[in-house]
């Protein structure tokens, strides 16, 4: 006996993850993107007339959260202006194949398209750093470069806002990180669906109550160009311990992922805890907690060959970074192509 | 897959400094032969690591005021590994002048969850009590089981073996409630949803033999291993807000009983070798481990494993975790988690679990309203007149009922919820998030404990007179 959607009574072609209603694809369309409207207007997101970057890697959520976006702004006419901001690592058989459906996808969606490079930006590529560092700690490496990467080509094109396509399923993933690591400034801040400081350009979580699979869902029956392999750089995170334990969390108790999130909105860190200030990098102006980004320090290391130094305690990165300072004069230099 | 910094990481994978054997090693404080490995460089002695555990109770007994108390407290023994070492850091506190010496133990019998007969209940009773008069001769034992929670009035203690008793009379009573526990465990949904119920009616349980007896505090075999399993499990509950009382030193969610954890910062390690060292070995190392520590399809044993798994490769987890915990609190007094957060219901605490409430305000842009809304629009589908696109935007926007009727009439009329909701008996707007999903797993909600049933009504009735003095109340806390 075919499963009925439980809406309109025609043949079920899925089971929501989220309700366990069994649909057809229209109306679970339908659903899915009315949720992220109501996410949208809840959280104030947008007002008429806003420049917005959505930052597009060619995965699936970010694929998604650009045809969404385009959908919705058109529907509930919101009045915003969409772009997509890629950032190129420079991480050969990944990203050059990555970056050639967000081609695809400017052409599909209409939507203009500003591609920044680690190389232009730093100087090193992802695959240079690997060759210097090994791969151990790349990730760091490549998480600092591309945070600061988005809000530069953001600069660049003059907009007011980022999007990113972190799902319920990323944010479950990072409260429980920053519970493993004792991260508590990074939990204060991790379950905000619209970050950054005064003066710093926000960053804006639209997709925040998705789950995972239900972004897949959607990319799937709407046939959604996107590509989808891991970073081959990425095996040995340590990210991967809990994103393997919320997976196995999630087939006892799917309601987990959100409750999570409930419980990471609802923290309250006791006012005795020192949590570091943001404030501005005094070399590059982005935004940082320290006087000087990590960026900054993670480029000088790699610029003299010490790269090892400023993946340990940071308080040795920062002497080193300010006696190498003093010693060149406050010049950091790109290496010879 | 990335993370943006791995610091923490190394500092987590730091090595346990386990390349030297501890043949070559000497204690840091004594420099007699080490026999147990702690972290980085903290090697101790049997001598020492004793004297350690022993001190941690007695720094807890101090810091609340309890070590010349002239009350009795109570030690909750379940026969652990845990429960064992807190029984005889209990008797050795006893020794030292200055320090109390009235306590009782209370034990409370939870075979019928695992479905056991009467004897064997009987037999498991007086093993413990067995072990307690090995350990702590003096110390009167009292007994009760899980059912009583149904009792109406006082709660009967199955047995109470006086102090230095022989006495093994068989216990009577422990079935009068029973049938209706096994009801009330067999309509519950989910193996996690029944850990969870058991684990509050025991606490609830707890409190009223507490209040019963006239006494004001219990400590629990809670150790560091423990709380940094419940403190994830309880994130992955939605029980963010309830951490300080589920992990700190004491749990002071009722005014008039204290719930303590003297061995909040012992580890299971030094636990294990302090029994082996403390104890005879039938009972330090074969010590039978309370039943719900048995493996079930449940959120707290997935997570038990994840964190054993996770120690092993980085040895820092469970202290880590443990600091974390330590860093958060319960009320906005410290650095506030978000302005929606706000304890908007009329009550203040949960009526089930007595926790803080954690309901957001209505418009906010958060994850109980998010998934409030989906199981708004789940419920509002099979509704016949729901046909355009439309039509759902209404019921997403104007928080219709269950029921279909708008702006919440349904609820208004029927005074406790809408009239297809689950929760008809308990207004969710007494319940904090975590015990709404909990109830709503329970079948018949008819079936819980009359008098705990009934405290939700006294509640409900003092939410109401509240509500119509709130303006006229100088002090919130009243």
């Amino acid at each position: 006996m075919p499963f009925l959607c439980k809406r309109c009574s025609r043949k079920a072609i899925l089971k929501r993850p989220k309700t366990g209603d069994t649909l057809c694809k229209e109306c679970f369309f339908e659903l899915f993107e009315l949720e992220i409207h109501e996410t949208i207007i809840c959280a104030k997101l947008f007002k008429p007339g806003l420049k917005v970057a959505v930052g597009a890697s060619g995965g699936k959520d970010s694929t998604v959260l650009a045809h969404v976006m385009k959908v919705l702004n058109e529907k509930y006419h919101y009045g915003i202006h969409l772009t997509l901001l890629s950032v190129d690592e420079g991480i050969t058989g990944y990203r050059d194949d990555s970056l050639e459906t967000v081609k695809r996808n400017e052409q599909q969606y209409e939507l203009p398209l500003k591609i920044v490079s680690y190389k232009d930006l730093y100087g090193w590529s992802m695959d240079d750093i690997v060759k210097q560092i090994g791969l151990k700690n790349n990730c760091t490496f490549c998480g600092v470069f591309r945070r600061q990467a988005l809000d530069r080509g953001a600069t660049m094109t003059a907009v007011d806002m980022i999007l990113t396509g972190h799902n319920a399923d990323d944010i479950a993933e990072t409260v429980l990180m920053n519970l493993l690591r004792g991260d508590i400034a990074r939990l204060s801040r991790c379950t905000a669906i619209i970050t950054g400081a005064e003066g710093s350009l926000p960053r804006a979580k639209p997709l925040k109550y998705a789950y995972e699979k239900e972004i897949v869902m959607y990319a799937y029956f709407k046939k959604l160009d996107y590509f989808s392999t891991e970073c081959v750089y990425s095996p040995n995170a340590y990210r991967g311990y809990a994103r393997t334990f919320l997976k196995d969390l999630e087939s006892i108790r799917p309601r987990c992922i959100i409750d999570i999130i409930h419980s990471g909105e609802n923290f309250a860190i006791k006012s005795s805890v020192k949590m570091a200030a943001q404030g501005s990098c005094s070399r590059c102006g982005f935004i940082s907690s320290q006087e000087v980004c990590k960026a900054c320090i993670l480029l000088d290391g790699l610029n003299r060959g010490l790269p090892r130094l400023t993946t340990g305690k940071m308080k040795k990165a920062h002497r080193s970074f300010a006696q190498n300072n003093k010693q060149e004069n406050g010049e950091v230099t790109s290496p010879a192509d | 897959m990335c993370q943006v910094d791995e610091d923490g990481v190394d500092l987590l994978a730091a090595g346990d400094g386990s390349e030297k054997s501890l043949a070559d090693r000497v204690c840091v404080k004594c420099g007699e032969q080490a026999v147990i490995h702690l972290r980085d460089e903290d090697v101790k002695c049997g001598k020492c690591l004793v004297a350690s555990v022993n001190q941690k109770f007695r720094a807890v007994l101090t810091k609340f005021q309890l070590s010349r108390s002239k009350q009795t407290i109570l030690v909750a023994f379940s026969g652990g590994q845990v429960s064992c070492a807190l029984l005889e850091a209990v008797r050795e506190a006893t020794t030292i002048p200055n320090f109390s010496r009235l306590y009782s133990v209370l034990y409370i019998e939870e075979g019928i969850c695992d479905g056991l007969t009467e004897e064997a209940c009987q037999k498991k009773i007086r093993n413990i009590v067995g072990k307690c008069r090995y350990i702590f001769p003096e110390v009167p034992v009292l007994v009760s089981s899980l059912e009583m929670v149904f009792a109406e009035d006082s709660i009967p203690l199955s047995y109470i073996f006086p102090a230095n008793s022989t006495d093994t009379a068989p216990l009577t009573g422990l079935t009068e409630f029973g049938a209706r526990f096994k009801k009330l465990l067999a309509s519950t949904k989910s193996p996690t949803a029944r850990e969870e119920l058991r684990k509050l009616l025991r606490n609830n349980l707890f409190r009223r033999i507490g209040h019963q007896q006239g006494l004001k505090t219990l400590f629990v075999g809670d150790c560091a291993d423990r709380l940094a399993v419940q403190l994830i499990t309880d994130t992955a509950l939605g029980r963010g807000k309830h951490l300080p009382l589920e992990l700190g030193y004491a749990d002071t969610r009722d005014p008039d009983f204290t719930i303590v954890r003297p061995f909040k910062d012992v580890t299971m390690k030094e636990i294990l070798m302090y029994n082996s060292l403390r104890l005879n070995e039938n009972i330090g190392s074969h010590a039978e481990e309370p039943s719900s520590a048995k493996k079930m399809n449940s959120v707290y044993s997935f997570t038990e494993t994840f964190i054993n798994s996770l120690q092993k490769d980085f040895t820092q987890t469970v202290t880590t975790l443990c600091r974390t915990g330590d860093k958060l609190c319960a009320t906005s007094t410290g650095q506030p988690p978000a302005k929606h957060s706000i304890e908007k219901s009329s009550g203040k605490l949960c009526s089930f679990c007595c926790g803080p409430m954690d309901t957001s305000e209505e418009d906010a842009c958060t994850a109980e309203n998010s998934i409030a809304l989906s199981l708004r629009l789940s419920a509002a589908l099979p509704n016949k007149t729901v046909k355009a696109s439309v039509d759902l935007e209404d019921f997403a926007s104007s928080k219709h009922s269950e029921c279909g009727s708008a702006n919440g009439d349904c609820a208004k009329a029927n005074g406790e919820g809408c009239c297809t909701s689950k929760e008809r008996k308990t207004p969710e707007k007494l319940l904090c998030y975590s015990c709404r999903w909990m109830l709503s797993e329970v079948g018949d909600q008819g079936l819980l404990p009359e008098r705990l049933m009934q405290v939700n009504s006294q509640q409900v009735r003092r939410a109401e007179m509240r509500t119509s003095i709130q303006n006229f109340l100088l002090d919130d806390d009243v």
